[in-house]
C-alpha cells in the first residue's frame, strides 16, 4: 500500500487539495492506521498552536515610546519631496524655454501682413492655433466690410543660450533620477 | 476601537501627532509583543523588539495607507524585525556554534521543570525552531496568511514556503509528543 506523503497530509489538513485528491486521501485514511496516526500528530500540533493564549506585557510601553520616537520631518516637505519639486520646476522651466524659442511670436505689425496667408494656408501650428479664430472671424467679416483689429502681442527674447539650456536639462534629469532613487530606497526599507 | 477611530488616529499620527501615535501603541502593543514573544521566546527581547517595531512603524508611517487595517501591518513588521534579529544572532554565533556542543534536541525533565505550563512549553518549542521555520508558523497559524501571501512577504517561492511549513509542523509534532 502506498502511504500518503507528508506534503499530501499537510495539504489535506490545510484543505487545499483538489476534491478528487481530497477524497482519495480520506479513503486511504479510513484504511491505514499508520497514516491516521501521522495525521493525528499533525492535528495535535495545529490544535496546540490554536490554543496558545496571549501573554500580557508587564508594562505599558506607550508612554516610553514617545521619548524614542525620532523627529519626523514635515511630511509635506520631505527631502524627497523637495528634490521632486525642484525637478518638476526645472522640467517646467525647460519646457517653457523650448516652447518660447519655438514660437518666437512676430510683432503684431509683421503678423498683420500674414493674415491673408493664414486664412487659406496653415504655415505654422502655433500661428494657426493662436490666430485661426481671429482670421476666421475676419474672413466672415469681409462680407460686412469691417475687420477686427488683431491684439498687439508682445515679442519674447529669451536670455539663455543653447548650452545653458542643455545644462538645465541635464541637471533636471539628474534631480529626477536622484529623487526616484531615494524614493525607491525608502520603499525597500519599509518592506524590510 | 472602531475602524473610523483608528483611521482618525492614523491620519493624526501621520501628521506627526505623538499623542495619536501613543494611543495606537497602547492599542496594538499586546499583539505586537505576542508576535515577538512567540518568535524570540524571551520576554526581555520581545519587549525590546516591540519598542523597535513601533519606532520603525513611526518612521515609515507615511507609506501606510490609512484605509487598511493597522494590526496586520504592525504584526508583519514585527515578524520581519524578529526574523532579522534571529538571523543576525545566528550569523553572529555561527563560529561559537561550531565550537560549542549542539543544544539537546530532547531536554530532560529537569530542564523542562521550569516550563510550568503547557503554553510555556509550546512557546519554548516554537522559539527553538530554526528562524525560517518559526516565521512561516507565525505567519500561517497566528497571522493566518495564505501560502501565496507568505511567499510574497518573505520573497520566497510558494514551494519553499510549503516545504518549510510542513517541516516545521513535523518538527513540532516530534518535540511536543510528550504533551499528547
Amino acid at each position: 500500500m502506498n502511504h500518503i506523503t507528508d506534503f499530501q497530509l499537510n495539504e489535506y489538513l490545510d484543505n487545499i487539495l483538489e476534491p478528487s485528491a481530497h477524497r482519495a486521501v480520506e479513503a486511504h485514511l479510513r484504511d491505514c492506521n499508520e497514516c491516521r496516526a501521522r495525521l493525528d500528530e499533525l492535528q495535535f500540533v495545529l490544535s496546540a498552536l490554536k490554543s496558545l493564549t496571549d501573554v500580557r506585557l508587564s508594562q505599558d510601553i506607550s508612554t516610553d515610546i514617545a521619548s524614542r520616537l525620532p523627529r519626523r520631518p514635515d511630511p509635506t516637505f520631505t527631502p524627497v519631496f523637495a528634490i521632486q519639486l525642484g525637478a518638476a520646476l526645472g522640467a517646467l522651466l525647460f519646457v517653457t524655454v523650448e516652447l518660447a524659442q519655438a514660437i518666437r511670436i512676430p510683432p503684431a505689425s509683421t503678423f498683420q501682413s500674414l493674415i491673408p496667408e493664414v486664412r487659406f494656408a496653415i504655415p505654422n501650428f502655433q500661428i494657426f492655433t493662436l490666430y485661426a479664430p481671429f482670421s476666421i472671424i475676419n474672413y466672415f467679416s469681409l462680407f460686412h466690410n469691417s475687420l477686427f483689429n488683431l491684439p498687439q502681442l508682445p515679442t519674447f527674447q529669451f536670455p539663455l543660450s543653447g548650452f545653458q539650456i542643455s545644462v538645465i536639462a541635464i541637471f533636471t534629469l539628474l534631480l529626477w533620477l536622484a529623487g526616484n532613487a531615494i524614493l525607491l530606497r525608502e520603499r525597500s526599507e519599509v518592506r524590510k | 476601537m472602531s475602524s473610523a477611530q483608528e483611521r482618525d488616529l492614523v491620519c493624526r499620527a501621520k501628521q506627526g501627532d505623538h499623542d495619536a501615535f501613543g494611543e495606537i501603541v497602547h492599542c496594538h502593543q499586546q499583539a505586537v509583543f505576542n508576535v515577538a514573544y512567540r518568535l524570540l521566546g524571551n520576554v526581555h527581547d520581545a519587549e525590546d523588539t516591540t519598542q523597535e517595531v513601533f519606532v520603525r512603524a513611526y518612521q515609515f508611517f507615511n507609506t501606510f495607507e490609512a484605509d487598511r487595517p493597522l494590526a496586520p501591518w504592525l504584526k508583519q513588521i514585527a515578524a520581519n524585525v524578529c526574523l532579522n534579529r534571529l538571523e543576525g544572532q545566528k550569523s553572529a554565533s555561527l563560529l561559537d556554534d561550531e565550537l560549542a556542543p549542539a543544544p539537546d534536541p530532547n531536554p530532560g525533565p529537569e530542564a523542562l521543570i521550569v516550563l510550568r505550563s503547557r503554553d510555556e512549553r509550546i512557546r519554548f518549542e516554537l522559539s527553538r525552531l530554526p528562524p525560517r521555520y518559526g516565521i512561516v508558523i507565525e505567519l500561517r497559524h497566528f497571522q493566518e496568511l495564505s501560502y501565496e501571501e507568505i511567499a510574497k512577504e518573505l520573497k520566497r517561492p510558494v514551494s519553499d514556503v510549503k516545504s518549510d511549513l510542513f517541516r516545521a509542523r513535523k518538527l513540532l509534532a516530534e518535540r511536543l509528543k510528550d504533551l499528547r
